[in-house]
C-alpha cells in the first residue's frame, strides 16, 4: 500500500470580522431571518457574493450557485424560498434523498413560528417523499401564509402526472434543486431535468434556484436557465486534505480501511465516514470495525428503515457512533461531522468507474467547523481508475460541464430515449392528447432539447408497440391507453407494465375460458411484477424449512393462496 | 413585402394596429359592455397595470393582451419617484395607502397576465425642469434594461418604453434601446404633446431611426386625425381610449359636427362599436349593427 497525496483544497479567510451582515446592505427583515438561523456568525464569501454583490433577493432571475461543502449555500436557497412565501405563494425545496428531505424539513419546522413571525405571516411546512405524501390532501390555493414544500424530485413529478394537479403546480413561485449536480446523473438526471423543464415551461415560470458543491462547467446550464445568475465560489473551508491509497495485488481493502480507522480513532474528536459499494459490505465492514478497534461502528444503507437511519444518523450527530459506513447515497448532502472519509470503492461492477466529482462530492463530506478534514480513496490494481490519472484529477478538482441526462444515457436503456418523459406528458394531457409537434415542442425547451426531440418518433412508436399508448388518427393527437396511464400514473417502470400485460395477454390465448385469470390473486401481481422488475431478488435457500412455513401459511389463507404456487 | 407582425401568446398581432384601451372594475362600466366586442373588432386590446389588477380568469380577454406599467400615475398629485438600488421606483397615494410600482412588481404582475408588456416608465410632462425630465429618463431607461434582464417567461414580448422632452432626446433614449434583445419599443408621454403634430412625428422619426425594425407603438395616442401620418413615419401600433371616451360623449368619429345629447348605455355602447370599428377598419357584427337607430337621433353640436 501505497499514499499519494493530492493535495489541499484552496481555502479562504471565511470569516472576516470586518465583513458583517449589516454590511450587505439588506432589509431588515432579511438581517431577521438571518439572525434567527445562523445567529452570531458572519457572512461567508458566497453569501457576500450572492446578496451584496449580485443582490439576489432585488432580481428575479434563476440562480445556479456553486460553492464546496460548507460555505453557506444552504442560507442563499432559504432566502429566495423565504421571499417567495413572504408573496404568499409556495416554495419549493427538491431534495435527492428522503433522509434529507427530512432533515430539511424538520430544521425549517423549528423556526416556522419565528420565521412567520418576522415574515409577518404563519408559515406552513410540508414534506412530500416516497415516505409521505400530500397528493390526497386537497391541493387548492396556498394558505395565506404561503406554503413551503419539501420534496424529492421523484415526488414531485409523480404529482405531476396527474393533470388534477396542475392548477396546484401554477401556485409555485420559487424551486430550490439541491445537489443539482444530479442533473447529469444517468440515473436520476433526466427526471429532475424534465421537472424543471416543465417549470420553465410554465405560464409564469417560478424562480429556479440551483444548489451544488459540484458542478463543473455550467455554460449550456447557464444558456438553458437564462436569464440566470451564476454565484461560483472554488474555495473551501475548512481546508481538504486529499489522498489516494493504492492497494498492492493482494491487499484486502477491508483491512486497510480498518488499519486506516485504527490510525484515527484514537483522536477523541475524530469520526470517520467510509462509503462502500454495497449495502451488504456496509454492514459487514461496521460490524468488523467494531469488533476488532472495540468502537461503535454502524452501518446506514437505503435498506434500513428510516426510524434505523435516524437512530445510525443522530448516533454519529452525538458522537456516540464513531464510525459510520455507508452506501454511496450518502454522500448526497447529509450534513454529518465526520473529520475524516474513506471511499473504499470507486469502481461498480456494471457500473464502471465513479466520476471525479461523484468522489470529490464523497470526500467533500470531510472536516466540520474549522477542523480541517482529510479524505481518501482506496485504489485497487484491477479498478477502472488509474492512480495517477485520478491523483491528477483530484488535484485539479476539474469537473466536467454539466450536460443533460438525456445525452449520454442514448442507446443504452431498453425503452427509448426519453420515453418515460413522453408517457408523463400523455398522462399530464390525458383528455386532450397531444401532437408530435406539442410533444416535440415541450422537450425541445429541455437542457438535451435537441438530441430528444430527434426521439418522440421513436418513443411514441415504442409506446404504440407496448400497447402503452395509441394515435387518434383523425385529431393525429396520441394518448395513453388505459394500461399506460394507470402505469405511468403509479411510476411503474413502462416495461414491467408492458410485460405484465403481455402476460396477462398470454394467458388469455393458452386458456380461453380464463380459468387461469379467474384463479388469479393479489399475490400473484406481486410475485410477476417482482419478477419483472429486475431488481436484485431477495433470495432465500429454498430448505424444507421455508417449505414448511408457505405450506403452512396457504392451508390457513386457501382463498389468497397464489396461481404461481400451486 | 411580408406583413409585418408580432407573435404572442394568444396569437398573432398583426401591423399596424390600432388597439384599443379597455378597464376592469367599476369605474368604467361601458367598458364591460364593449368588452365581448373585442376580440371581432381589434386585433388586441391594452390594460392598465392599474385596473388588470382587477382582471379574473372569468373575464380576461381572447385576444392579446397588452399591459402597461401604470407608470403615468408619475403624473398624479402627491405619487414621488424615488430612485432604489439604481431603479425607478414610483410612491403612489391612493385611498390614504402609499402604494409602491417597483420593476419588480410590475414584471411579476405582468408574466402573469400579459401577453406584450411594457417596462416601467415615468412621463416627462412638458412643461417639466430639465434635470428632472434627465432623471425620469435616467430611471425609465434603468428599469427596461432591468426587465430585460430578469424576465423569466421567454413568450412575453418586451417593449422597453422611450420617455422624452424633444427629438434629441428621444434619439438618445431609443439608442440605448436598440439591439438590445427588446421585442419591441414604445413611446410614451406623448399625449401632452399630441398637439404639436410635427414634434409627435419628429419623434416618431427619430427613434424609428435609431431601433430599426423592431416593432414601435406609441403609448396613447389614436385619434383618427393623426393615425394615418404615425403609421407613416414608422408607428406599427397606437393604443388609445378615444373610442370609449368620444362615444361616451355622444360622438361618432368621423361626424365630429353631431352628437347625441344625454346617450344611453345603448348608444354609447353602439357609439364605441361604431368608433372602434372605424379605427381598426372591421365591420360591425350584425348585432350591434342592429342598434344603428340610435345615431339617428344624432344632432349638430352647438
Amino acid at each position: 500500500m501505497r499514499k499519494i497525496d493530492c493535495g489541499i483544497s484552496e481555502t479562504v479567510d471565511q470569516a472576516s470580522p470586518t465583513v458583517s451582515w449589516e454590511n450587505l446592505r439588506l432589509d431588515k427583515l432579511w438581517l431577521r431571518v438571518i439572525s434567527l438561523m445562523q445567529s452570531g456568525t458572519h457572512p461567508r464569501p458566497v453569501q457576500t457574493l450572492a446578496l451584496k454583490d449580485r443582490k439576489i433577493l432585488d432580481n428575479r432571475k434563476h440562480l445556479i450557485v456553486s460553492a464546496p461543502t460548507n460555505s453557506g449555500k444552504s442560507l442563499i436557497g432559504w432566502l429566495t424560498l423565504f421571499q417567495i412565501l413572504k408573496s404568499g405563494k409556495r416554495a419549493i425545496l427538491l431534495e435527492p434523498l428522503r433522509a434529507l428531505a427530512r432533515e430539511k424539513t424538520d430544521e425549517i419546522e423549528s423556526i416556522a413560528k419565528d420565521l412567520g413571525e418576522i415574515l409577518g405571516k404563519p408559515i406552513k411546512v410540508k414534506i412530500s417523499t416516497g415516505d409521505y405524501r400530500i397528493e390526497d390532501e386537497l391541493m387548492g390555493d396556498p394558505p395565506p401564509g404561503g406554503e413551503l414544500i419539501v420534496a424529492t424530485p421523484e415526488r414531485l413529478e409523480a404529482l405531476l402526472r396527474n393533470p388534477m394537479n396542475l392548477p396546484w403546480f401554477e401556485t409555485i413561485g420559487a424551486v430550490c434543486v439541491d445537489e443539482a449536480h444530479l442533473l447529469g446523473s444517468q440515473r436520476r438526471g433526466a427526471t429532475l431535468e424534465y421537472l424543471l423543464t416543465t417549470f420553465l415551461t410554465m405560464v409564469t415560470p417560478p424562480r429556479l434556484v440551483l444548489l451544488s458543491a459540484t458542478l463543473g462547467g455550467t455554460e449550456a446550464l447557464e444558456q438553458w436557465l437564462s436569464p440566470c445568475d451564476v454565484i461560483r465560489v472554488t474555495e473551501r473551508q475548512p481546508p481538504l486534505e486529499k489522498w489516494i491509497i493504492a492497494l498492492e495485488d493482494g491487499e484486502e481493502a477491508n483491512q486497510v480501511a480498518i488499519a486506516t480507522a485504527k490510525d484515527i480513532l484514537p483522536d477523541p474528536t475524530a469520526q470517520l465516514l467510509i462509503f462502500v459499494y454495497q449495502t451488504k459490505s456496509a454492514q459487514s465492514l461496521a460490524k468488523q470495525i467494531s469488533e476488532e478497534l472495540g468502537v461503535d461502528g454502524r452501518a446506514y444503507h437505503a435498506q434500513m428503515s428510516q426510524q434505523q437511519r435516524e437512530s445510525v444518523r443522530q448516533g454519529f450527530l452525538s458522537g456516540d457512533c464513531r464510525v459510520m459506513v455507508t452506501t454511496t447515497a450518502l454522500a448526497l448532502g447529509m450534513n454529518l461531522p465526520a473529520s475524516h472519509v474513506v471511499i473504499r470503492d470507486n469502481t461498480f461492477p456494471g457500473v464502471g468507474r465513479l466520476g471525479a466529482g461523484e468522489l470529490l462530492q464523497m470526500m467533500g463530506r470531510a472536516g466540520r467547523g474549522e477542523r480541517p478534514g482529510v479524505a481518501m480513496v482506496m485504489v485497487r490494481p484491477k479498478d477502472g481508475w488509474d492512480v495517477g490519472e485520478l491523483a491528477a484529477a483530484l488535484r485539479a478538482e476539474q469537473l466536467p460541464e454539466l450536460g443533460s441526462a438525456f445525452e449520454w444515457q442514448w442507446g443504452q436503456e431498453k425503452v427509448p430515449q426519453g420515453t418515460t418523459q413522453v408517457a408523463a406528458l400523455l398522462s399530464r394531457w390525458q383528455v386532450e392528447g397531444a401532437t408530435q409537434e406539442k410533444l416535440t415542442s415541450f422537450l425541445g425547451h429541455s437542457l438535451g432539447g435537441r438530441a430528444l426531440v430527434g426521439q418522440v418518433p421513436v418513443a411514441l412508436r415504442w409506446l404504440e408497440s407496448q400497447r402503452l399508448a395509441y394515435e387518434d388518427p383523425e385529431q393525429g393527437t396520441y394518448h395513453l391507453t388505459v394500461l399506460g396511464r394507470r402505469a405511468t400514473r403509479a411510476v411503474l417502470p413502462l416495461p414491467v407494465a408492458a410485460g405484465y400485460a403481455q402476460l396477462l395477454r398470454d394467458l388469455m390465448t393458452v386458456d380461453p375460458q380464463d380459468k387461469l385469470l379467474a384463479d388469479w390473486k393479489p399475490l400473484d401481481h406481486l410475485l410477476v411484477l417482482d419478477l419483472l422488475s429486475e431488481r436484485s431478488p431477495h433470495l432465500r435457500r429454498y430448505s424444507a424449512k421455508l417449505k414448511l412455513q408457505v405450506d403452512g401459511w396457504c392451508e390457513h389463507y386457501p382463498e389468497q393462496v397464489p396461481l404461481l404456487f400451486r | 413585402m411580408a406583413q409585418r407582425s408580432l407573435k404572442t401568446r394568444r396569437g398573432e398581432l398583426s401591423f399596424p394596429a390600432y388597439v384599443p384601451v379597455t378597464t376592469f372594475g367599476k369605474k368604467y362600466p361601458l367598458d364591460d359592455l364593449i368588452r365581448p366586442y373585442l376580440h371581432r373588432l381589434a386585433p388586441a386590446a391594452m390594460v392598465s397595470y392599474y385596473y388588470a389588477q382587477e382582471m379574473s380568469p372569468e373575464t380576461s380577454l381572447r385576444l392579446p393582451t397588452l399591459v402597461d406599467s401604470g407608470g403615468f400615475a408619475a403624473l398624479f398629485e402627491g405619487s414621488r419617484l424615488r430612485q432604489q438600488k439604481g431603479l425607478g421606483v414610483l410612491e403612489i397615494n391612493r385611498d390614504d395607502r402609499t402604494e409602491q410600482l417597483h420593476p419588480k412588481t410590475v414584471l411579476e404582475f405582468q408574466e402573469e397576465i400579459a401577453d406584450v408588456a411594457f417596462t416601467l416608465d415615468f412621463p416627462i410632462p412638458p412643461e417639466l425642469d430639465t434635470k428632472e425630465a434627465k432623471r425620469r429618463q435616467r430611471l425609465t431607461i434603468a428599469n427596461a434594461h432591468w426587465a430585460l434582464d430578469n424576465r423569466r417567461r421567454r413568450d412575453l414580448p418586451l417593449y422597453a418604453c422611450v420617455q422624452a422632452w424633444d427629438v434629441e432626446s428621444a434619439r438618445s433614449c431609443a439608442k440605448q434601446y436598440a439591439n438590445g434583445g427588446f421585442e419591441g419599443i414604445a413611446i410614451g408621454g406623448l399625449v401632452p404633446r399630441a398637439r404639436n403634430l410635427e414634434l409627435v412625428l419628429g419623434i416618431v422619426r427619430a427613434v424609428r431611426e435609431e431601433i430599426g425594425d423592431l416593432p414601435l407603438h406609441v403609448l396613447g395616442l389614436g385619434h383618427p386625425n393623426s393615425l394615418t401620418q404615425l403609421f407613416e413615419a414608422g408607428v406599427d401600433s397606437v393604443d388609445s381610449s378615444s373610442y370609449v371616451r368620444y362615444a361616451a360623449s355622444g360622438k361618432l368619429w368621423g361626424q365630429s359636427h353631431q352628437r347625441i345629447e344625454e346617450p344611453t348605455p345603448t348608444d354609447r355602447l353602439h357609439l364605441a362599436l361604431c368608433n372602434l370599428a372605424t379605427a381598426t377598419g372591421k365591420t360591425l357584427p350584425l348585432s350591434s349593427s342592429q342598434m344603428l337607430f340610435s345615431t339617428l337621433r344624432m344632432s349638430g353640436t352647438s
